[in-house]
């Protein structure tokens, strides 16, 4: 933790932080946009399943009349 | 960089010619039913489209990923910056109003709405019951204009005819014909649909695209009544089938279920009766005694029988729901971890600025108070305002992030509860009051050393996870690169499993065995978040022993290898979040693409797609 560090220690994780968050915000960004796709296929796969076993449950009622 | 690339799935047109063997032809069916099939074949339909795009952007984000040029960079950061707020939201572009707004604006006009979502139809309807003088009116009308009557066939006609400047004449409805021959009028164009947009308070377009329908019956009193009905979106179509499979599920536990429990019920009956039996057999002769014996032993083992066949009944209806279920709960608590590692990393940078400004401003003071003076210590001081001013400016952005994320996590771990919940229904359906009693308890049992203290984690241990305070600047991790830090957070922490630290890791390794499905009675009650640790084995196999498996159980056709071989190798990783892509050698995970082969079967018949799949699972026990 920072507590009680001298502020020259302070300043240069500052300063390396401050250096290294814009790479590190983009490549969160790219990480999200990632997982975002990944959890758009997994919706629509979800809603093609779910809308196939509806269908086969009227197709099946269908047959039994 | 490691990412899934979505397979490209074929059209469904192509789809459904694959597995032609398996085809069967559909029963003859009712106009309604035949109407409710269309609109869930275009629904599927529209499905397959999107998972094409999202596969494209996802290939193409992956290409890009791996590119170096600075054209390449550029478009890699274009593809990220699209607007994914959630990926909800991709579902949602379709539509032009929402359902709710389609609801408000019918009902705001004085429409009785009826069975918006309906749950065997999903066809959304709204009443008006017109009054005795409106009948007339409408009846007189009709008889004036029998010439001119409407019909489909001269609508479109008419529509074919007319350009876009031209309004449609004006179209009046027989409405005695309309209801001798129980037709609708298709409100899509022309007058009225003009009529219809005022009538219901929306946008001549928006009425147009919703696509409506007027029909007229008569009721028991004679009264005509009109109903206004149009084709469900496709959101409204997916909840009338999530409604639809939620009432089949009920049903399930009402009869097979009850029916299970009975006959457990009746067996633990017979059980107690046989106990109370055994101590009477010592007054009868041997002779009687033994055929007393063979007769318990002979309804004992029929009632066995009787609770073996509703067992397997039961399991056979419930797996067509349980596996997708549990499938999904699996794959949703690999997003939370996968999401959760990425919210506590940006969680850390947070909190790392938050304290070092505070640090910083407070040395500034303290500098001040001591009164430094010189030029030497006016630089420094203006250094250190300088990086305050970044730092907001960057602690903003990680705010801005984390609340995101936040976002995001709540939204996936609703979506894994309501999954759990509903596998922890299938997963009691046919077990007495005493079965789940006794599971329960165990469960509890099994909780109570994970909470003890001994099995606490380390404080430098502990997960991020929503919500949860993360320790910062505390050494370590402040010495890597952004790309080793993104690395090691994947590689590390609550939810990480095998498969994605294989996917993101710099060097991944080829996993043999992977994560099964986790049952639901391993999902934390709290939190709806199953535990990594409970979690177990699933099979890997290579394309070509995956397509060898199916094939042993399909017929032996070349159009069945090549459609199997498709739906493999297109696979890579699809519905694996998290799996490696597929090396040369092609070893991949399948469970998403069984699925899919299921899926495809299943479009003409479920009960042989089930039956293959269950084949194929048996042979992988063996």
């Amino acid at each position: 933790m920072t507590n009680k560090q001298s502020p020259k220690k302070l300043i240069e994780e500052m300063k390396k932080a401050n250096a290294e968050a814009k790479k590190f915000l983009e490549e969160i960004d790219k990480k999200i946009a990632e997982l975002d796709i990944k959890y758009a296929q997994l919706l629509v796969s979800e809603d093609i399943t779910t809308l196939q076993q509806a269908r086969d449950i009227i197709l099946r009622k269908a047959k039994q009349k | 960089m490691k990412f899934i690339a979505k397979a490209e799935r074929q059209s469904s047109k192509q789809e459904e010619n694959k597995f032609p063997e398996a085809a069967e032809r559909e029963p003859e069916i009712s106009p309604d039913i035949a109407r409710e099939l269309k609109q869930y074949d275009g629904c599927l339909k529209a499905g397959d489209i999107r998972l094409n795009s999202l596969g494209r952007l996802a290939r193409e984000f992956y290409e890009y990923g791996n590119q170096q040029d600075e054209q390449q960079e550029a478009k890699q950061r274009e593809i990220s910056r699209v607007k994914f707020e959630d990926g909800r939201k991709l579902k949602d572009e379709r539509l032009l109003i929402s359902a709710q707004e389609a609801r408000r604006s019918m009902a705001g006009k004085g429409l009785k709405v009826l069975n918006f979502f309906g749950l065997t139809s999903s066809v959304a309807k709204a009443e008006i019951v017109k009054s005795e003088k409106e009948e007339t009116e409408d009846t007189e009308d009709t008889e004036d204009t029998e010439d001119t009557e409407y019909t489909e066939d001269t609508e479109d006609k008419e529509q074919d005819a007319e350009t876009e400047e031209k309004p449609t004449k004006i179209v009046s409805v027989n409405i005695k014909k309309l209801i001798d021959e129980n037709k609708e009028i298709q409100l899509s164009h022309g007058e009225n649909i003009n009529e219809l947009a005022e009538e219901l308070g929306i946008s001549v377009e928006e009425a147009a695209k919703l696509n409506f329908y007027r029909k007229f019956e008569r009721d028991v009193d004679g009264k005509i009544i009109e109903t206004l009905s149009r084709d469900s979106t496709e959101d409204e179509q997916i909840e009338a089938a999530n409604n639809l499979i939620q009432q089949d599920i009920d049903n399930i536990g009402k009869n097979l279920g009850a029916d299970l429990v009975l006959k457990k019920e009746n067996l633990e009956k017979n059980k107690q009766s046989r106990e109370s039996a055994e101590k009477l057999l010592g007054r009868v002769s041997e002779q009687s005694r033994d055929a007393l014996r063979k007769k318990m032993e002979d309804e004992k083992q029929t009632l066995q029988n009787q609770v073996d066949q509703g067992q397997n009944d039961l399991d056979r209806e419930l797996e067509k729901y349980r596996t997708p279920l549990t499938i999904k709960e699996n794959e949703l608590s690999q997003m939370i971890g996968e999401y959760s590692n990425v919210f506590g990393k940006v969680k850390e940078r947070e909190n790392f600025f938050d304290n070092h400004i505070k640090e910083l401003i407070d040395s500034i003071a303290e500098a001040r108070k001591l009164g430094f003076s010189g030029d030497v210590q006016n630089e420094m001081i203006q250094d250190y305002n300088e990086q305050i001013k970044q730092a907001k400016v960057n602690l903003a952005a990680f705010k801005e992030k984390r609340v995101t994320l936040e976002g995001k996590l709540k939204t996936l771990q609703d979506d894994h509860r309501e999954v759990a919940q509903t596998l922890q229904k299938i997963n009691n359906m046919g077990k007495t009051k005493e079965e789940i009693r006794l599971e329960e308890e165990q469960k509890r049992k099994n909780e109570e050393p994970k909470n003890g203290p001994a099995e606490k984690p380390k404080r430098n241990e502990q997960k991020p996870m929503l919500g949860q305070e993360t320790e910062s600047g505390d050494g370590g991790d402040d010495d890597y690169t952004p790309a080793e830090r993104m690395a090691h957070v994947y590689s590390e922490g609550w939810g990480a499993t095998e498969s994605t630290t294989a996917a993101t890791s710099p060097k991944p390794k080829k996993p043999k065995t992977k994560q099964a499905p986790v049952k639901a009675s391993e999902v934390s009650r709290d939190t709806g978040i199953q535990k990594p640790e409970k979690q177990e084995k699933i099979i890997w196999k290579k394309v070509g022993e995956w397509v060898a498996l199916f094939a042993e159980h399909l017929p032996k056709t070349e159009k069945n290898r090549l459609a199997l071989e498709k739906i493999f190798s297109d696979a890579k990783g699809e519905y694996n979040p998290g799996l490696e892509l597929p090396s040369e050698d092609g070893e991949k995970p399948a469970n998403g693409a069984i699925i899919r082969v299921r899926s495809v079967l299943a479009r003409k018949d479920s009960e042989y797609a089930d039956k293959i799949i269950k084949k194929v699972i048996e042979s992988i026990k063996e």
